[in-house]
């Protein structure tokens, strides 16, 4: 089956401030098929977030290809289609919402695909129950925490029934149980539902949990693969400023004393086994 | 320039149908040159608690008392806290607004009324203790620097006022880990070489453990441990019940000890892990 993002030889230049040109994307291609759940990591200025904002159009190619479930992204007529797809979350979730009330927040995105109003009612309670938000439908947006406006966030995403969502680090602004609260939404999303996550970050225990994990460096991808593949590499990530999974750190630093570390552990768990067979 | 709280307690709202209790019966001495890790998530009351030190909140029961100025209910005239106590918010750069660096970070030291030539030295020294280059990004807008660069920039505003006492509230949200590691580091420099006394606001145990010399965690708007990061540790059980994050070596040690192995649960780093693991595999591959 064809993947439902294809990322062909993408380029992106931005104009700086004092007339210099920067290259973010620098000849991507990536292909991301259903049902994947992709980390993207990489430092500030890598080009990840430019690159997530070309998966829904928000930016387009200078030159090369996005094609989302069969679209190009550089199709005017296609692009409400497109995002209707592919829906994003943000870092700050401040920003993102809308409507005085959690339940007219997540009804906002389908009102404005004409969607029938019954539809909508069935739609939004879906959405907030997705996101266990189903017992705030009533209460004001600005009176819940972080982790749960990111909830709400994610749940006005939902009510378009997209078949990928892009979050661009939706977890920096959080603290340890809000993380943990959006990193179990996001998974179930992924699991239960089958859609399709690209999943930007700073925080590798994220990368971890996801099948696949690309490593930016301006404006390239210069890794691309299992969590566990990745996270092997400790100096390479070291060297590009990247930290490692202090798991990852230690079973790394014990192999290279020659002591029998096998299976590239990434959690306590894994480590504890191989320690204590 | 010691601080000390004494029974502090602050209700918002007091009376009122949202009242709520952010602090209660706090009981706080930091001496000079402390390094402290204030550790706590969300609505735990350490932001409340770091307000009450520069007088920006006032106890609603108790006594704070900074450098022999005592912080009570109905305190005025605590601009001299202030100059002593330097607070850095949480992204600090919202709230830059010159046109240049050099004068952003100005405007504190122009408020106090000092004359040109001492505001620029101040301006110089802050931007030089931030680590950027003062020549180079002094005539720059602030609006076209990096995150980091932008972070920077704030906290030497804060700097400019040549407090005694700097309180970072989660200095490095947001910032990527390079980003993080460049704040952190300048942050124990400041402490290390210009005898800072820092209160570093965090919620994450990895990035404060390593830094700073006592850590307190508060928990429901009480102080629920307070010692070295060793001492802190040695609770890692007390630290998942409050819902912090224990550093994932620490973790480690736990679950091995509860195997039955001879492990130390008060470690939290990756060096202090492998000395501890390599003794006992060596010991095995002898066996």
């Amino acid at each position: 089956m064809e993947p439902i993002i294809q990322i062909k030889d993408v380029y992106y230049r931005y104009a700086g401030n004092e007339g210099e040109e920067t290259t973010a994307l620098d000849g991507v291609s990536l292909d991301i098929r259903k049902g994947e759940f992709v980390a993207v990591i990489g430092h500030n200025g890598s080009g990840k977030s430019t690159l997530a904002k070309h998966i829904n159009g928000l930016m387009l190619p200078m030159s090369g290809q996005v094609i989302v479930k069969g679209m190009d992204t550089r199709d005017e007529n296609l692009i409400w289609d497109i995002r209707q797809v592919a829906g994003m979350v943000f870092q700050n979730p401040d920003n993102q919402l809308v409507a005085t009330i959690v339940e007219e927040d997540v009804a906002f995105g389908p009102e404005n695909l004409a969607v029938p109003p019954e539809q909508i009612r069935l739609r939004v309670d879906d959405a907030l129950k997705a996101v266990k938000m189903l017992q705030f439908a009533k209460s004001a947006p600005h009176l819940l925490s972080g982790g749960q406006k990111q909830r709400l966030a994610i749940a006005g995403i939902i009510a378009m029934r997209p078949e990928i969502i892009i979050l661009d680090e939706p977890t920096a602004m959080l603290d340890p149980s809000g993380r943990k609260e959006v990193m179990d939404t996001v998974h179930y999303l992924n699991e239960e539902e089958g859609i399709t996550i690209v999943h930007i970050t700073h925080f590798m225990e994220e990368a971890i949990r996801a099948h696949r994990v690309v490593v930016m460096e301006e404006g390239r991808i210069i890794m691309d693969g299992p969590p566990r593949e990745i996270f092997r590499q400790v100096s390479e990530l070291r060297e590009i400023g990247l930290d490692v999974p202090q798991i990852a750190e230690l079973a790394y630093e014990l192999k290279k004393e020659g002591f029998p570390i096998t299976g590239d552990p990434l959690s306590t768990e894994e480590m504890v086994n191989i320690l204590c067979p | 320039m010691p601080v000390k709280m004494e029974q502090v307690s602050h209700i918002y709202m007091q009376g009122g149908p949202f009242e709520s209790t952010a602090i209660l019966d706090i009981d706080l001495e930091i001496q000079d040159g402390e390094f402290i890790g204030l550790i706590g998530h969300t609505g735990s009351g350490k932001s409340t608690l770091i307000q009450h030190l520069n007088g920006l909140l006032k106890p609603t029961q108790g006594t704070v008392i900074v450098n022999e100025i005592r912080i009570e209910k109905g305190s005025r005239e605590l601009r001299a806290v202030r100059q002593q106590v330097g607070l850095v918010f949480q992204y600090p750069e919202h709230q830059l607004f010159e046109e240049t660096v050099a004068r952003d970070i100005a405007f504190g030291p122009k408020n106090l009324g000092l004359p040109q030539e001492e505001i620029e030295t101040r301006v110089r020294e802050a931007v030089q203790l931030v680590g950027l280059p003062y020549d180079e990004i002094k005539d720059r807008s602030p609006f076209e620097l990096s995150g980091g660069q932008r972070r920077r920039v704030a906290i030497a505003g804060v700097l400019a006022m040549r407090p005694k006492i700097l309180i970072l509230d989660e200095p490095t949200a947001g910032l990527d880990p390079r980003g993080r590691n460049e704040i952190l580091e300048e942050i124990a420099a400041l402490h290390r070489e210009r005898g800072f006394t820092v209160i570093l606001v965090s919620h994450s145990m990895d990035d404060v453990a390593r830094l700073v010399g006592r850590i307190i965690v508060m928990n429901k708007g009480q102080i629920a441990l307070t010692g070295t990061p060793e001492e802190v540790f040695a609770h890692a059980d007390r630290l998942k019940e409050i819902g912090l994050d224990v550093p994932q070596i620490t973790s480690l040690m736990m679950a091995l000890k509860e195997k039955g192995m001879d492990v130390p649960t008060d470690i939290y780093t990756v060096d202090q892990a492998k000395a501890v693991l390599r003794k006992i595999l060596e010991g095995r591959r002898h066996a």
